[in-house]
């Protein structure tokens, strides 16, 4: 038996490897190149630095594969280079082609060894380089404007990955807050965010007004700038009240600070009670004059009644996200009651609002006095298209037709409420054909429960009524269960007698 | 008598400033254009480099250097591998960024001459 042959290097063929690696590093840095030039010409912005900080780490990888493939092109080589014949110990090589070359399978340990080392090396760091490859994340494109679709807000907010929508919710509180379309639970973490920096502001404001209040008198020259300084007080305090309403009504469970904006003379909110991202049913209540956010508490206790009533799965939204007319407003065209701008301008907002809503919930928008003229308008034909029913509490007219197909509207006149009986901007609702009417009255129920009767303007959510049972009815999608009566009194007989009189 | 429409004065107390928006500045077209030739870079053999490593392990058969250097290919068949697979990501993600600002322009025109009708 004899012992095998020792292995021979084939020096040739490794000179063709190390030629061969040359080419394909030559390759690599040429893929690499594009990277390497950084984001497309004339791109600026947030997605342009991710990309370019995408693209940069990728060329960084492909620069460390071509330095790693570099640095063995050398050892290669030369192991390649055959063995002087008078070389006395190991890894002593001749130039390529020198005279005198020894056999090309004559092979050194210690050739061996410094080859080996060197790929070894190599390897090692081509073993770290893969360990840090990651597949660049698509580069989501800048926020929406505020006009964009809800929907197109809602995918854009389901393609972030959740450490992106932490950051956004964090560092973009204004952003995230006021976008329609992003969930219900994100919105409030924002907006909280922002109530609390501007209640903080407030305060400081308040105290910083307060402390130069001395010096402000001192420095008064005449009647009017004493009318200023408490004209600027007056405001200051006033901002700080709403602010410290907003508060208040978050302080019960379940609560959610849906929409928030802190305007110089107003402050807009929106506040839900119950879960808006899971629930089922929704009913989203738009108040009318006088409204504002010092009212958010009250309203709300209500609205939990409602929901109470419509049983489980139930969110109920006071929408207070408009400018409602108040009395200081009242011969300004632009903020009087009389006219229909606020309603318009309030409307905008409101079919937004409504359109973020998750659409497979059913959801009733319930308008009440001049919030039924918001509510009408927002849910309008080409308008909020995922709104399943319109109750309408106390209406002065809500235009020329009902909203909704027929069923879907819905109309509560309380005996004694003269505003329902207006008819200022359209016809009196509940003598609309398709407009369903929904009892104030007090009645038995079946099962021999008493509900108490409505009158006037504002007991139509008042807890333990009629009207307030029958549109907990409407908003858990059973208006079977309502008490129908369209509500027909003294008002609506001495309309009709009159030609022309809606 | 007259009455003086009861208003309230210039707002005094401003609201909270918000963070300065970035500047943002696209050209579709352009990023289209980088986004192919990222994806084009993609188009690299992936066993370019450990093709030339087993080269070297057959010219030097049996040797400890054979080893290391089949060790060798088989690392970089991975790297590369993944990094070719990252850059065509990357020059599919730039084409869809491109794809998605031009629709979402569009769909916000189209919201925005609807708010004016």
């Amino acid at each position: 038996m004899t012992a095998p042959a020792p292995p021979r290097w084939d020096r040739a063929a490794l000179a063709d490897a190390a030629t061969a690696l040359e080419v394909g590093l030559r390759a690599v840095a040429a893929a690499r190149d594009p990277l390497a030039r950084g984001p497309a010409a004339g791109w600026s912005g947030p997605a342009a630095d991710a990309a370019a900080d995408a693209g940069l780490r990728l060329a960084v990888r492909g620069a460390e594969l071509v330095d790693g493939a570099v640095a063995l092109v050398g050892p290669v080589r030369r192991a390649a280079a055959p063995v002087r014949p008078d070389a006395p110990g190991a890894g002593a090589v001749a130039a390529p082609g020198a005279a005198g070359s020894a056999p090309a399978d004559d092979v050194d340990e210690a050739a061996d060894r410094d080859l080996a080392a060197a790929l070894d090396a190599t390897a090692l760091d081509a073993a770290a380089l893969d360990a840090t490859a990651v597949t660049p994340r698509r580069v989501v494109p800048p926020a929406p404007a505020p006009a964009t679709a809800p929907a197109m807000v809602t995918a854009w907010w389901a393609a972030l990955d959740p450490a992106a929508r932490d950051a956004l919710v964090r560092d973009r509180p204004d952003l995230v807050g006021g976008l329609d379309g992003i969930p219900a639970a994100d919105r409030d973490r924002a907006n909280r965010a922002r109530l609390a920096a501007a209640r903080q502001d407030a305060a400081a404001r308040a105290g910083a007004a307060d402390r130069a209040l001395p010096v402000d008198v001192l420095r008064a020259r005449w009647i009017g700038d004493l009318a200023r300084i408490g004209r600027r007080r007056a405001e200051i305090r006033a901002r700080l009240e709403r602010l410290t309403a907003v508060e208040d009504s978050l302080r019960a469970p379940e609560r959610a600070l849906l929409a928030f904006d802190d305007a110089p003379v107003t402050t807009r909110a929106a506040v839900a009670t119950g879960d808006v991202d899971t629930a089922r049913n929704i009913g989203v209540f738009t108040p009318g004059f006088t409204a504002g956010v010092a009212d958010l508490s009250g309203r709300l206790a209500e609205l939990e009644g409602i929901r109470a009533a419509a049983g489980p799965d139930t969110a109920m939204v006071a929408w207070y996200g408009y400018d409602a007319p108040q009395w200081r407003g009242l011969l300004d065209p632009s903020t009087s009651v009389l006219g229909d701008r606020p309603a318009r301008a309030g409307a905008q907002r409101l079919s937004r609002f409504l359109d973020g809503i998750d659409p497979r919930a059913h959801v009733t928008a319930i308008g009440h006095s001049y919030g039924s003229v918001t509510t009408a308008l927002a849910t309008a034909p080409g308008a909020a298209d995922g709104v399943d029913d319109v109750v309408v509490l106390g209406s002065p007219g809500i235009g020329p037709r009902p909203t909704r197909p027929p069923g879907r509207e819905w109309v509560v006149e309380a005996p004694g409420d003269p505003v329902a009986d207006a008819a200022w901007f359209g016809p009196d609702p509940n003598r609309m054909p398709g407009v369903v009417g929904l009892s104030a009255r007090e009645v038995v129920l079946p099962d021999g429960r008493v509900l108490a009767g409505s009158r006037g303007h504002n007991q139509y959510l008042t807890p333990g009524t009629t009207s307030a049972y029958d549109i907990a009815a409407v908003v858990a999608g059973r208006p079977d269960a309502a008490v129908l009566d369209r509500g027909v009194g003294a008002g609506d007989r001495l309309r009709a007698s009159v030609p022309g009189a809606g | 008598m007259t009455t003086t429409p009861l208003r309230l004065p210039v707002p005094l107390v401003p609201s909270v400033p918000a963070p300065p928006a970035p500047a943002v500045c696209v050209r579709p077209g352009s990023l289209t254009d980088h986004g192919r030739r990222v994806a084009d870079a993609a188009t690299l053999d992936p066993a370019v480099l450990a093709a030339a490593a087993r080269r070297i392990a057959a010219a030097v058969p049996g040797s400890r250097s054979a080893a290391a250097a089949e060790a060798l290919a088989r690392r970089w068949d991975s790297a590369l591998a993944a990094w070719v697979a990252d850059v065509g990501a990357h020059g599919d993600a730039l084409r869809a960024t491109a794809r998605d600002y031009a629709a979402t322009d569009a769909r916000t025109a189209t919201a925005l001459r609807g708010t004016s009708s």
